[in-house]
């Protein structure tokens, strides 16, 4: 055990001394602060569009106004607009109908409304913008006109102003998603996968690399007579893990202290931020690091599988292709699973030692999966561990001192069969 | 008997690698493994340290199974293995922890081996900073740092520079005097001459030629006679069936005949000084381990082509 730690501790010492890491953890963090700093902009743009009753949104846009109902199906339409700060533009003639449209084709920040009559005396809005990518808040046309609309309506039966302006306002709304429909935490879920997938993918990739290494500059003579394989591939796997493991949570904390201190709190984001309580952050990291030990022993044999660098990319295609695969397998499976209320494909994702990894986390942040499902993954999970840390180890202490062109699967499958 | 292989087998698929290795090493010193490309000596080597396991015979270090034992090893391989990237005096303490020694001794044993070897001024660099040299001395380091019973170098003086050489003849020597049981695997006959009281030679896994190296050279008597003289004498030498060998700058070497090349040399000894030439030098030697290995192994390639 003690041989283990000290292969561990080298390993995580050399990790995080390397300026790849620390270059790494930069960007991460830098991208995570630009994400605080933007979201809250972005949540600005409609979330609040029809909130304020005096909204200033429409400073600055044009707006050509042509009624055609003959009968000012909406009295002071033109004022109402102007009340939402837009430079409005009464038509007084269909025949100038052309020249504004031609205007508003040309223009972003331009939009042509017009009254037409309807059915039973209802008027028609008909509103012309330059693109359906128009940035032109059309809404805010709509709302205003309605509201005028309707307060014409209601004076018109003789109902007091008062009363109309306690009637025009929209009730307060508070929306909760409980269904497995919760986009926020389907994009939470999203985005942590592939977090994960990157930390498992990558820091298993270091293992190989690093066993590679240590084969092709003959370090591992020197360490085998220190020490059994097995031991230096456990502590070379568990300081590879516990530097994942320290980027992953130091990440996720640190996401989580800036959102705290740099996003505002209720409305102003499009999105909710996901709850994950500790129970559930637990199991993540559990997954995260069972995924990365899976993940790691199958690399380590890649890299036992060479005696020179160039070698490694094509030792590891078989492992990376199962990684890629187990990743975009239970992704897919759970967001077929999620917006279909759950499906077999997603729960065999979840029980898939391979795919566990990936699907579980995203699962726990979507909906909470059955219990005997989740102990049944973590079952097969543990066992597959098991069984690939056996047969790594046997593979890697079978290979590690061969030289020469690179390992076959089937020399190493004869190699471990003989040993 | 502290190191013991009896039967030492080890194949690879079809090919022997090595094949009834027998080697005793009673007493400390120096042991030299010597062999060709492919002879089997690394394998050796690695089934020694318990790296590979034998097919068949045992390998006991004072009776018991390697690496079971105990036994403190130290291992300097031929390709040299030291973690580039890494601080010298970080990654010798990483070696000498993996090899259970506790930290502080660790770090006495890592400034003590860097003084010694005049390399303390490296401690905190990285080692692809340093010298080719400097690098094998670090690696020579990492195999010292534990204070081994056993030491195996493999080629240890391979692109070493003299000064350099000589300061790891005078460790090998130091190490032999305190009483460590070294072998040494070397292409270079010179040092194993130098060093070994005994010897084993392979030659594609198998033991071509074993023993007390003194006995061994004693066992082929005289082959040559080195000659400095007058040039008269070289002319006489002829006369008594000396067959010129070598011209050197200021010395002849003769082949002996294989009978009676010791009273021939005698006979020819007492012509020059009734001729009045008195030789500078009169030196009768025998074969160096060099010309031994060469007849060894080329008369057991000659066998191998004759059975192929």
């Amino acid at each position: 055990m003690k041989q283990v730690l000290t292969a561990a501790a080298f390993t995580f010492k050399d990790g995080v001394r390397k300026k790849a890491f620390i270059i790494t953890n930069i960007i991460l963090m830098l991208v995570v602060l630009v994400a605080c700093i933007l979201l809250p902009k972005i949540g600005s743009g409609g979330g609040d569009l029809l909130a304020g009753e005096n909204s200033s949104y429409g400073a600055g846009l044009t707006c050509f106004l042509l009624d055609e109902t003959g009968n000012t199906a909406i009295p002071n339409a033109e004022l109402a607009l102007q009340s939402a700060q837009l430079r409005v533009t009464a038509l007084d003639s269909p025949l100038r109908l052309e020249g504004a449209k031609a205007h508003v084709r040309e223009n972003d920040d331009a939009a042509l409304v017009r009254i037409l009559p309807g059915e039973d005396g209802v008027p028609l809005l008909e509103i012309y913008t330059k693109s359906m990518m128009s940035a032109y808040p059309t809404a805010l046309l709509i709302r205003q006109l309605n509201d005028q609309y309707r307060a014409a309506q209601l004076a018109a039966y003789g109902v007091p102003d008062a009363a109309v302006m306690q009637l025009l306002p929209d009730l307060p709304l508070q929306t909760e998603y409980v269904g497995n429909d919760n986009i926020s935490n389907m994009v939470a879920g999203g985005a942590l996968m592939f977090l994960m997938f990157f930390a498992i993918y990558y820091y298993g990739m270091a293992v190989a690399m690093s066993v590679a290494t240590e084969k092709s500059s003959r370090v591992m003579e020197t360490l085998l007579v220190s020490a059994k394989p097995g031991r230096i591939l456990l502590g070379k796997c568990l300081g590879s893990g516990a530097l994942g493991f320290l980027q992953f949570t130091g990440l996720l904390v640190f996401s989580v202290a800036s959102a705290k201190l740099l996003l505002p709190a209720g409305d102003a984001l499009p999105f909710q931020l996901p709850d994950l309580s500790l129970g559930k952050a637990l199991l993540i990291l559990l997954y995260f690091i069972l995924g990365y030990a899976l993940f790691a022993m199958l690399n380590s044999v890649c890299g036992a599988m060479v005696s020179k660098m160039e070698d490694i990319n094509s030792a590891m295609m078989p492992v990376n292709l199962i990684t890629v695969a187990s990743f975009y397998g239970g992704y897919f499976a759970n967001l077929a699973g999620g917006l279909s209320g759950g499906g077999s494909g997603g729960k065999l994702m979840l029980l898939i030692p391979f795919t566990s990894p990936f699907a579980v986390p995203y699962q726990l942040l979507s909906e909470a999966p059955d219990a005997g499902l989740l102990a049944g993954s973590l079952a097969l999970l543990l066992a597959a561990i098991a069984l690939v840390s056996f047969i790594s180890m046997r593979v890697y202490a079978a290979s590690v001192l061969h030289y020469g062109e690179r390992l076959k699967w089937k020399d190493l499958a004869r190699m471990v069969g003989r040993k | 008997m502290p190191l013991e292989l009896t039967s030492l087998t080890k194949r690879f698929g079809q090919k022997v690698a090595v094949e009834d290795l027998n080697l005793t090493m009673a007493s400390p010193g120096v042991y030299g493994l010597i062999g060709t490309n492919g002879a089997g000596k690394t394998t050796t080597i690695r089934m020694l340290l318990g790296m590979l396991p034998a097919d068949e015979g045992t390998a006991l270090w004072n009776g018991t199974p390697i690496p079971k034992s105990g036994l403190r090893y130290g291992y300097m391989p031929e390709e040299r293995g030291i973690y580039m990237k890494t601080k010298v005096a970080e990654q010798l303490l990483y070696f000498a922890r993996l090899r259970g020694m506790r930290k502080a001794d660790a770090q006495a044993a890592v400034r003590q081996c860097l003084e010694r070897l005049g390399v303390s001024e490296y401690a905190n660099m990285q080692a692809e900073k340093l010298s080719k040299g400097n690098q094998q001395k670090i690696q020579l380091i990492s195999t010292l740092l534990h204070d081994p019973e056993l030491l195996i170098l493999d080629e240890p003086f391979s692109g070493l520079d003299p000064l350099n050489t000589q300061l790891f003849r005078d460790l090998i020597q130091e190490m032999a005097a305190q009483g460590k049981y070294i072998i040494l695997s070397s292409h270079q006959m010179s040092v194993v001459e130098e060093y070994c009281r005994e010897i084993t030679l392979m030659h594609r896994g198998k033991t071509i030629l074993q023993g007390d190296l003194r006995k061994i050279k004693a066992g082929y008597g005289h082959t040559k006679l080195v000659l400095a003289a007058p040039e008269e004498a070289v002319q006489m030498a002829e006369g008594f069936g000396l067959r010129l060998c070598e011209r050197r700058a200021d010395e002849t070497v003769f082949t002996l005949p294989a009978q009676g090349g010791d009273a021939q040399a005698e006979g020819f000894l007492r012509a020059l000084l009734a001729a009045n030439l008195l030789p500078v030098k009169f030196l009768l030697s025998e074969p160096t381990l060099h010309e031994i290995f060469i007849e060894k192994v080329g008369s057991a390639a000659g066998e191998g082509g004759a059975a192929a």
